[in-house]
């Protein structure tokens, strides 16, 4: 297939290059101009950037498909522009602790996915005892191994100081990245018996900056003692991201965090509940400014969505988590890009070229010849007003209902086929994605 | 040619057309009629000097302007999209002069209308349009474009115009000096593409050091900003500062360049030496734009 007239977002330049782009078996042939083909798909006056990796999701599946399935959280996905989701393996019965685990998962979601995905293996308090064992045998077929410092699942617990470095020191032989939840346990779990209200403001004070700060500190220190390569995932804070920045050690942080504030969440209320939850206003515009500099690595949604009724609870009750993959690209690319905070660039970097580099994505991550053909095309003439009743995702309610946003996806294509298409919908047979191994 | 959008799309003969049409404008020995044409000036981001310049050269090439600044009070604010916005103005117009602060937006614009688009910078993208001025500065002053020996000097690793003029020069054999602290050199890409096309450049670290082998001094600000420590910024600072006192052993041909506004990298009392340049070449500014009205308006003839 020839994608003809594209402004495409090639690697390197400030700027978007008019060109056709040749696909033959899924993969970029060419680029120049004045390419022909037989089958011949006319962008014109359309930008295309490089389908969106999205390095952070939970799909719940086998085991929580009430909140979301392989089928439909990578629909939600093509929806989004993303053509490639790794996801986590803690939200998923059984979780993915075991070569077994990960086999016996591998073999619910293939025949569910309609976009490329990898999957994070996780070291869990129940699991530390093997963690040698398992490490050795996952290390082949998952991104990175997810770890806790806090958490709220029965069925994956956190782990403490000693036992992080452990599973940091093995996971270095295997050149595989740990990735962590850093929040203080210590300081969270006294804070929830303290007795704050049942209400916005209690919640936070349960989980403010100081516990993402202190968990991130402990961690780098771990990371640094131990030569290795530790990945902080959503990333919430200005004094945490600060950590980051002069560690060794990489973060991400999502677009919630970049957008909204605890007065957004008082005015939201659980439709905002995430956690890490958003913090004080002052925050934002400082993870913007690391995340421009480079050094927050990239954005990644922490997707992690559940049906109306699991959020419409009071707020320490409510489900934390909400669904991402649909709103990311866009919202990146008028708050980011429109906006000036993030040049063209870096735009690429953060949605996509960083996160195939950190997870040895092979053949993923720009446009260009050789690679994938993963493509996103975006028609920046229409307008769209975010509504989570049309989202793919099980997960309807978003703190980002009715943000009108410039420009909308018009096209994903995966491999080179037309996953989706924002005039007709889903294109893709549950299937045709395929499992990515580290390479 | 259609459009104006990046140095990097033009031919070595398309800059010369550029050059030639701007030295017979200059001249008189070329008048392009312009009278019936009207040039929209959208500009999203303040540039006082680019706009006047553009603006100069379509009044007095007999032609009209309408002037779009920023967003307020435009249909923008009511949610109109770039793309309608631009339709709109290319319904009036014969030809867009715009300037944004997003990266690809003039390419984008381009592909929108039917009308010719000149990019006037967009973010910190291209800005061809000063590239062809400085070209033409260079020509006028050293008759030629090939075989120079160029100093730039200032923030090489921010600056768009520098960039801009750097790969320009690139097809004319050049020989450059990168002048600059530590921390803003020339960026590694636009090194790597020099040595891959086998062009001559060395950096150094203060203005004066090799003076007596240039053609041309290209001065830019160097801002405070990009100095973590104030300190550090009084320090570097004298070092790229031109004063008249270094220009004793300089080539008859010698001159200084800068794009404007100037803080105080080059010193006042350069200005009353022939070497200084760069007034005249603000006022080329006007022909160079007059220049590319006529090339992408059908004026030359």
């Amino acid at each position: 297939m020839l994608i003809k007239n594209a402004l495409a977002a090639l690697p390197g330049g400030h700027d978007f290059i008019r060109c056709d782009i040749l696909i033959k078996d899924g993969k970029i042939a060419q680029i120049g101009s004045d390419l022909s083909d037989s089958e011949i798909l006319d962008v014109k006056g359309k930008q295309v950037f490089p389908g969106v990796i999205d390095p952070h999701v939970h799909l719940n599946d086998p085991g929580f498909t009430q909140r979301e399935d392989f089928y439909t959280g990578t629909c939600a996905a093509a929806a989004g522009g993303v053509t490639t989701i790794i996801d986590m393996p803690c939200t998923s019965l059984p979780p993915v602790t075991t070569l077994q685990n990960l086999q016996a998962k591998l073999r619910e979601i293939e025949p569910k996915a309609i976009v490329d995905f990898a999957l994070y293996g996780g070291i869990s308090g129940q699991s530390f005892a093997h963690c040698e064992k398992n490490i050795a045998e996952l290390s082949e077929f998952v991104s990175g191994f997810k770890t806790y410092l806090i958490s709220g699942m029965d069925t994956f617990h956190s782990l403490d100081h000693f036992q992080l470095e452990k599973v940091l020191k093995i996971s270095k032989k295997y050149n595989r990245p740990v990735l962590v939840h850093a929040e203080d346990i210590s300081y969270i779990q006294s804070a929830q018996q303290a007795g704050f209200a049942n209400s916005v403001a209690g919640y936070y004070k349960t989980r403010p900056e100081i516990a993402e700060l202190l968990a991130v500190n402990s961690a780098v220190a771990l990371a640094e003692n131990t030569g290795a390569d530790l990945h902080v995932v959503h990333v919430s804070s200005a004094a945490a991201a600060q950590v980051v920045a002069n560690s060794t050690v990489s973060g991400e942080t999502a677009p919630h965090y970049l957008h909204f504030d605890l007065e957004d969440f008082q005015k939201i209320g659980t439709p905002l509940k995430v956690t890490p939850p958003v913090k004080q206003p002052g925050n934002k515009e400082k993870l913007w400014q690391f995340l421009a500099e480079g050094k927050l690595d990239f954005v990644a949604t922490d997707h992690a969505p559940a049906p109306a009724a699991m959020k419409n609870a009071s707020i320490m009750q409510a489900y934390s988590g909400i669904p991402g993959l649909e709103t990311s690209f866009t919202y990146l690319y008028n708050a980011g890009f429109m906006q000036k905070k993030l040049g063209l660039q870096r735009l690429l970097q953060v949605t996509s070229s960083q996160a195939a580099k950190k997870y040895y994505l092979k053949d993923k991550g720009a446009i260009k010849v050789g690679n994938d053909a993963d493509l996103l095309i975006y028609d920046q003439n229409k307008n769209w007003v975010v509504d989570g009743a049309k989202f793919y995702s099980k997960g309807k309610l978003t703190p980002f209902q009715n943000m009108k946003f410039q420009g909308k996806i018009d096209k994903t294509l995966v491999r080179g086929k037309i996953v989706y298409d924002e005039q007709v919908g889903i294109l893709a047979q549950p299937g045709s994605g395929r499992f990515l191994k580290p390479c | 040619m259609n459009n104006l959008i990046s140095m990097r799309d033009l031919t070595k003969e398309e800059i010369m057309l550029f050059m030639e049409t701007a030295a017979k404008i200059e001249k008189g020995e070329l008048n392009p009629n312009m009278e019936r044409k009207l040039a929209a000036l959208m500009f999203y981001e303040p540039s006082t000097r680019t706009h006047f310049s553009f603006a100069t050269a379509m009044k007095k090439l007999g032609g009209q302007t309408i002037t779009m600044r920023g967003t307020q009070n435009s249909s923008v604010q009511k949610g109109e999209s770039f793309a309608d916005t631009l339709q709109t103005l290319a319904q009036y117009a014969d030809i867009i002069v715009l300037r944004t602060g997003i990266e690809g937006s003039a390419r984008y614009a381009a592909e929108v209308v039917d009308i010719p688009v000149v990019n006037a910078g967009d973010g910190a993208n291209q800005h061809p349009t000063q590239a062809l001025l400085d070209l033409y500065s260079i020509i006028k002053t050293q008759g030629t474009l090939e075989n120079l020996n160029i100093g730039v000097a200032g923030d090489l690793r921010f600056g768009r115009t520098v960039h801009s003029l750097v790969y320009s020069l690139s097809e004319f054999n050049p020989k450059f000096k990168f002048i600059s602290p530590s921390f803003l050199q020339m960026p590694s890409y636009i090194k790597d593409d020099l040595v891959s096309q086998n062009i001559e450049f060395e950096e150094l670290q203060e203005i004066d050091q090799k003076i007596e082998e240039l053609d041309v001094l290209y001065v830019t600000r160097v801002q405070r900003e990009r100095f973590a420590d104030p300190e550090e910024y009084e320090k570097a600072k004298s070092s790229y500062i031109l004063r008249r006192s270094m220009l004793a052993g300089v080539k008859d041909n010698f001159r200084v360049m800068h794009p404007l506004p100037r803080v105080d990298e080059i010193s006042t009392d350069v200005d009353d030496t022939p070497y200084a340049y760069y007034f005249q070449q603000a006022k080329n500014g006007v022909y160079t734009r007059q220049a590319i009205y006529a090339v992408l308006l059908g004026g030359l003839k």
